[in-house]
């Protein structure tokens, strides 16, 4: 299930986001929160390995203020500190794909995340998020009372699911030259393409009159063959097209076929008849 | 028009447009000379006007969500009204700080007010029945204070400066975050908490009162005291206007006088760190160590000046800073301020 929330640009045009679900964001609290023990208990070993070493009493002092402040900003600046400085996102965050903005679409500044993880203390009440699971569950944009305070919301983001240009316009240069395929096949005798090929290449230097009435003659065989079959029907929207276009595209498509490129698709053969 | 010449006829411009966002989004918009500035904010426009196009009529399409994905990736940029860092750190403290606690004075005197109000009952009640304070203060600060000895010089003896700073700041921090966040409650936790250590504050000074020790209480408190109390108010003001955006939004819907006043909450709260993190280390260097009301009567007026110096001149600072005209954080970051400057 998803939930889609959308954003007006200024140029009225409508942006949309994919919220994240409250499983989703379970998860990656519990990604954020094994890391966070790990990196205690990381810290606790090497406080044990260090502490036999010489010298190491010397500095003990200062190495317990320094934990303390450690702690500190291991508990409460954890969450902050990460969705502040790293694109809205913590390492479970990172994880799962999802990541904090505001709810215009921009990224979270310091003092909005600062603010929906202290707001998080009033979240976990009664007993593990209750209130925040509910806020959840009756918001819009399945927003905890942090992000309500703060005007964040948790969008999914996976670089991985992107759409790419180059894939969209691949897809689309297949389609083109299958399209440019079919309309090659629109019955012309060689004169006849001779002929459109020709009027073409004049038909900036002759009369609007003549030029439309030339394109319409030559044009009136082809509508109708495009009419006739229903794989050519699918293919062109003949009757949007004004004579001379629909002249243009029928002999490019001709004209391509007749010279395919060097990296012409290797299954041409097969979908000819 | 059909899908494949939508593409086709918009191609170009795509292309044109992600290898410009590609570099903004790498190097930032400064790496774009002026012309090719024009042309990201035109192809961005082309964009969203394909995007709105392309949701009319091909609305499943994959294009349709490739042009979201694009026009979603630069609008944040175009129109974010931060800067592209995420926090100001010298503009803060200089100007939005001190503008914030003016602009919650309300709120501030009214956390002072319940605290100071609290600290009294503390006082005078358990100056009159020293009983009281054991009811109110743990077992080990009224049994130091029988014993004739304030409860802090254990703590003093035992662990040094540095340490006790590190404890002392982060754990008033952390008082402070609760503070604000118990706001949430509609003020009822923050007034809690207020109450609570004002109360307890004021049962500690009546108990020394009671007991004939008044003198090493208040020199105690003297140097960080006053710093530390002028941000507990401030802390509770952040909660309050949490509190009152719930209870009292005004001519805001909740939601909108939430995000209002969170935004003023939180500042005050991020501003306070640093001074806390003053007052700790003043309270773990100069409050304790030996007991120094025995050394002399110079001593105390040392800490009493110490402390009032630093609560005026943080008052000052938060009174006088940053006044006159609202001027704009300097440009050269955001698209726009780039595209005007040129």
């Amino acid at each position: 299930m998803t939930t889609l929330t959308t954003i007006e640009t200024p140029e009225r045009v409508a942006l949309t986001y994919d919220v994240a679900g409250l499983g989703t964001r379970v998860l990656a609290y519990l990604v954020d929160l094994a890391v966070r023990a790990a990196v205690l208990l990381l810290v606790t070993i090497a406080f044990f390995v260090f502490y036999e070493q010489e010298g190491f009493a010397a500095v003990t002092s200062g190495v317990r203020a320094a934990s303390v402040v450690g702690f500190f900003l291991l508990h409460w600046g954890y969450a902050t500190l990460f969705e502040a400085f790293w694109n809205g996102q913590t390492p479970g965050k990172r994880l799962m794909g999802i990541r904090v903005i505001k709810e215009g679409g921009f990224p979270v500044s310091f003092f909005d995340s600062a603010l929906r993880n202290l707001v998080r203390v009033v979240d976990f009440l009664p007993v593990f998020y209750g209130l925040g699971i509910v806020c959840v569950f009756l918001t819009q944009r399945h927003q905890r009372i942090g992000d309500l305070v703060s005007g964040t919301l948790v969008v999914r983001q996976s670089p991985a699911r992107r759409p790419s240009l180059d894939d969209i316009l691949a897809a689309h240069r297949q389609a083109d030259a299958d399209a440019s395929q079919r309309l090659a096949r629109v019955p012309l005798t060689v004169e006849q393409f001779e002929a459109i090929v020709e009027f073409l290449r004049r038909a900036e230097r002759l009369t609007p009159d003549t030029r439309q009435r030339i394109a319409g003659k030559f044009a009136a065989p082809i509508r109708r063959s495009i009419a006739d079959s229903k794989s050519l029907r699918e293919t062109i929207r003949a009757d949007e097209l004004d004579d001379e276009a629909l002249l243009a595209l029928v002999a490019h498509a001709r004209q391509s076929q007749a010279e395919p490129p060097a990296g012409a698709a290797p299954d041409d053969g097969e979908r000819r008849p | 028009m059909n899908l494949d010449r939508f593409v086709a006829r918009n191609q170009e411009q795509w292309q044109a447009l992600e290898e410009r966002l590609k570099v903004v989004e790498q190097h930032g918009p400064q790496r774009l000379d002026a012309e090719e500035l024009h042309d990201f904010a035109l192809l961005y426009r082309k964009a969203a006007d394909d995007l709105a196009y392309a949701r009319t009529f091909f609305s499943d399409s994959k294009v349709t969500e490739y042009l979201n994905d694009v026009v979603g990736r630069i609008h944040p940029l175009l129109y974010n009204r931060s800067r592209r860092s995420p926090i100001d750190v010298v503009a803060f403290f200089r100007r939005d700080f001190p503008r914030t606690f003016r602009r919650s004075w309300r709120s501030i005197t009214t956390a002072t007010g319940i605290f100071v109000l609290a600290a009294l009952v503390g006082y005078l009640g358990t100056w009159q029945n020293p009983s009281a304070a054991r009811r109110i203060l743990p077992a080990h600060v009224v049994q130091s204070v029988d014993a004739g000895r304030m409860w802090t010089s254990d703590v003093y003896a035992m662990a040094p400066g540095d340490y006790l700073s590190a404890k002392l700041f982060t754990n008033n921090i952390a008082v402070t975050f609760t503070l604000l966040a118990l706001g949430m409650t509609g003020g009822v936790g923050t007034v809690f908490l207020l109450g609570l250590n004002g109360l307890t504050l004021g049962a500690a000074g009546g108990l020394c009162h009671s007991a004939g020790m008044g003198g090493p209480f208040w020199s105690f408190v003297a140097a960080h005291g006053p710093l530390e109390l002028l941000v507990v108010f401030i802390a509770g003001g952040a909660g309050l206007e949490l509190a009152m955006a719930l209870v009292a939004p005004g001519p805001w819907r909740r939601g909108d006088a939430l995000r209002l006043r969170g935004e003023r909450a939180v500042k005050l709260i991020v501003g306070s760190m640093p001074l806390l993190v003053v007052a700790g280390v003043v309270e773990g260097v100069i409050s304790g160590g030996a007991p120094l009301w025995v050394v002399g009567r110079g001593y105390d007026l040392a800490r009493v000046l110490c402390g009032l110096t630093l609560v005026g001149a943080v008052l000052s600072y938060l009174l006088l800073a940053g006044r006159g005209k609202a001027r704009i954080a300097a440009a050269g970051q955001s698209l726009p301020r780039a595209l005007m400057s040129r």
